[in-house]
């Protein structure tokens, strides 16, 4: 998939772990690795907005296009 | 939910049962005929009587005004005529090729095989569902496998009609008809078959949308 999730990035820039991530958005962590694992097939504009509010960062920080090779 | 479920199941059970009560019926039926004219030859000590082999044909009318058969009108006695769709005729002796009788005998195992394929599949859907496994791959394979399994009962059923009717029509004719195979077709485990191919497709359809919905964060 071309869209690259870098929550870790933002996530260490930011040295916040992915519990207390989880914590302060209201996910639970299995569901918060699966994004930042990239395995993820969607996210909800409610999560992303949650995350962007809590990280300080705007959408495109957390994803990335990249074109397949 | 359940309680609908394991009614519906219980319908198709009873519907299975009816459809092949009647052949059931017939080969008792049959069964008990033999065994009585075997048992009277074995009292009266005389030579044991040869029983005619009888074969399933389909045919279907050409001409309504030739007579293939009659029955006995009971109010005033007249003959009325009839014109079979699927009849059971006396088969005479003939040269059958190895082959034939090969391939008759294979489908006729594989009917059976096939029966009891589908029902223990159908058996396993039902008990998935039943633990509320309903959205699972395991119950598309098995839906695809009870799909494929009607569907080669049904090829196997038709190829040995198309057999049994290519060879009698070389032998014998009835009046006003003709052998056609399109009737060996009413046969519900073909369109049975595809339905039930159709429904693993929902369900593989449904999975895949639960799939992405559990990945959607």
């Amino acid at each position: 998939m071309p869209i690259i999730v870098n929550l870790d990035v933002m996530m260490a820039k930011r040295k916040i772990s992915l519990g207390e991530l989880a914590e302060r958005i209201d996910l639970t962590p299995a569901n918060l690795s699966i994004l930042k694992t990239g395995k993820a097939k969607a996210i909800r504009f409610s999560t992303l907005g949650a995350i962007c509010k809590e990280l300080d960062c705007q959408p495109g920080d957390i994803l990335e296009y990249r074109p397949d090779e | 939910m359940k309680k609908k479920l394991n009614l519906l199941c219980l319908c198709v059970i009873a519907a299975f049962l009816l459809s092949v009560s009647g052949n059931v019926q017939m080969i008792v039926r049959i069964f008990i005929n033999g065994f009585e004219i075997g048992m009277k030859a074995a009292e009266e000590g005389g030579e044991m009587p040869v029983l005619p082999a009888y074969k399933q044909i389909h045919t279907m009318p050409t001409d309504l005004t030739e007579v293939t058969g009659t029955v006995t009108n009971l109010k005033d006695g007249s003959q009325l005529a009839i014109k079979p769709l699927v009849s059971l005729v006396e088969c005479p002796s003939m040269p059958t090729s190895s082959a034939a009788a090969l391939w008759e005998a294979m489908a006729a195992l594989v009917v059976i095989v096939g029966f009891i394929y589908t029902t223990v599949y159908f058996c396993k859907l039902i008990v998935q569902i039943n633990r509320n496994i309903v959205f699972d791959w395991t119950n598309v394979k098995y839906l695809r496998r009870i799909g494929w399994g009607l569907i080669a009962i049904f090829f196997c059923a038709f190829v040995s009609v198309w057999i049994t009717n290519y060879q009698l029509s070389q032998v014998v004719a009835l009046k006003g008809t003709e052998f056609n195979l399109l009737l060996a077709f009413s046969d519900p485990t073909f369109i049975l078959g595809f339905i039930a191919l159709l429904a693993a497709e929902v369900f593989a359809l449904g999975l895949r949308l639960k799939e992405e919905n559990d990945l959607t964060i």
